[in-house]
């Protein structure tokens, strides 16, 4: 479960693991998305990884990550709705610099989202 | 699949700033302040509970920072979607500095809420997808999905709010808004190819109204699509189109409940002046349990019949008769046949709207 691998983490940690999980797990979904496209894989194959194993993990991932986020909207900003432009570009900027932080990598296990 | 012929859609642009063909919305250097918007209005609460869009969104590198332009959007007022005080949700498209952004959006009474797929390139045609899942968090969460490829097999970011306050029907949808405040920022770019996914509505004129007794029946064309043999020993995980587990086949003189979950993509056009009698092609995919003991809701006293056994020897385009029987009173509002498929509401004494919606 997704929630013991954040449990023990402070909030900004959350929002940073849970965005590389999301991009382990868009990776993962583009590793077979390829497989798919040179047939390694059939229609069926890709169909039963899309719908059952990488949408129900994602819809997951993205909701906790919302959650996740409003709260750092709220420690930076003072709340989590009705951001600025600039606001919303900030948090856009953190978004980019999680997707590519590895230092959470050994504690994400995406088979047990 | 079913695109949106947005040159069907009500166009309100000042300032000849957009250009409408059937399948595609192109703006040239808009200026935020403009009041101008490209709409279709689909009857109250149409967008209700769980969909998935389909469209293509592509910003233009002569665009500016400044985050005004607002796509596939669902509302309830038909004069612009992204003002502060008015619910909606759907996708804003802008730019950053050298990159694109796509950001999935809530307003909430007077309260925004949106989140980013992440910077990607400007000039470039991303294929999105935007879902809402009602059964994700206490009223929803609507999630973004931006693809480079039109098989969606490479997805370059994706983008999820959980949905505040409340459930949320909507009536209009946006192909394309423009915030309609301020002024500068022009934005240049286009959306296209806009697939509500088997989400159509067509009003049908009965000749007198409904009474106890009165048959509606409704002949379609289906393809069923079946794995492998099916035989009485069957497990839920031998064909993954059904889900449980098959204990008695199917005979002609089975009857079961009308409430099928079965997504059912309308593939030819169907238009106000149809009869009721129209008879429509549908593609059709067995994505629930047909077996005996999936006696499932009964809606107003509403069963299915199938009157023709479905075997492995039935070919592909297996025709299929289902036979609603009216069998205890309708009046005026009722839904008599909802489930996650299809219904039929009655608007007046002689106006029926059917309905039908893909269950994603």
């Amino acid at each position: 479960m997704i929630e013991n691998q954040i449990k023990n983490k402070i909030d900004s940690d959350k929002l940073e693991l849970l965005t590389r999980a999301e991009e382990k797990l868009r990776l993962e979904h583009n590793i077979k998305g390829k497989d798919f496209r040179e047939g390694k894989m059939t229609q069926e194959e890709w169909d039963n990884y899309r719908n059952n194993i990488f949408k129900p993990r994602s819809k997951k991932l993205g909701y906790l990550r919302s959650g996740a986020q409003e709260k750092e909207a709220i420690k930076r900003f003072g709340k989590d709705g009705n951001l600025t432009e600039s606001q919303q570009n900030e948090l856009v900027d953190l978004k980019e610099k999680s997707r590519k932080n590895s230092r959470f990598d050994s504690e994400i296990n995406l088979n047990e989202i | 699949m079913a695109i949106e012929d947005f040159s069907t859609y009500t166009e309100t642009d000042p300032n000849s700033k957009i250009a409408v063909t059937s399948s595609k919305i192109d703006v040239s250097a808009i200026d935020r302040g403009d009041n101008a918007y490209v709409y279709d209005d689909k009857g109250s609460n149409f967008f209700d509970g769980d969909f998935e869009f389909l469209f293509e969104g592509y910003i233009d590198s002569a665009t500016t920072n400044g985050y005004h332009a607002m796509a596939c959007a669902l509302a309830n007022v038909n004069n612009k979607v992204s003002t502060d005080t008015n619910d909606d949700q759907g996708i804003r498209m802008y730019r950053e500095g050298s990159a694109s952004r796509f950001l999935v959006q809530e307003q909430d009474g007077s309260n925004g809420y949106q989140t980013s797929t992440g910077d990607l390139s400007l000039d470039t045609l991303y294929y999105l997808t935007l879902e809402r899942d009602e059964a994700v968090g206490t009223y929803g969460t609507l999630y973004l999905y931006t693809y480079s490829d039109s098989d969606r097999t490479t997805l370059e970011g994706s983008a999820s709010v959980a949905l505040h306050s409340s459930k949320k029907d909507f009536r209009y949808i946006y192909g394309w808004t423009n915030r309609g405040d301020g002024s500068g920022s022009p934005w240049t770019g286009y959306v296209q190819d806009l697939d509500l996914q088997g989400s159509v509505a067509y009003t049908s004129t009965v000749a007198d109204g409904l009474s106890l007794g009165d048959v509606l029946a409704h002949t379609f064309d289906a393809t069923i699509t079946q794995a492998d043999s099916v035989s009485l020993s069957d497990s839920s995980s031998f064909v993954s189109t059904f889900a449980k587990a098959i204990t008695e086949a199917f005979t002609l003189s089975d009857s079961i409940d009308a409430t099928i979950l079965i997504p059912i993509s309308v593939t030819e056009a169907i238009t106000l002046s149809d009869s009721k009698a129209l008879v429509s092609t549908f593609t059709k995919t067995i994505s629930d349990a047909l077996s005996l003991s999936d006696v499932v809701t009964t809606i107003k006293g509403l069963t299915a019949t199938i009157s023709e056994s479905i075997s492995l020897s039935d070919s592909t385009s297996l025709l299929v008769t289902i036979t609603l029987v009216v069998s205890e009173s309708i009046t005026l509002a009722d839904s008599i046949l909802k489930g996650g498929w299809s219904w039929l509401s009655k608007a007046t004494d002689t106006t029926w709207t059917y309905i039908t919606k893909n269950t994603p």
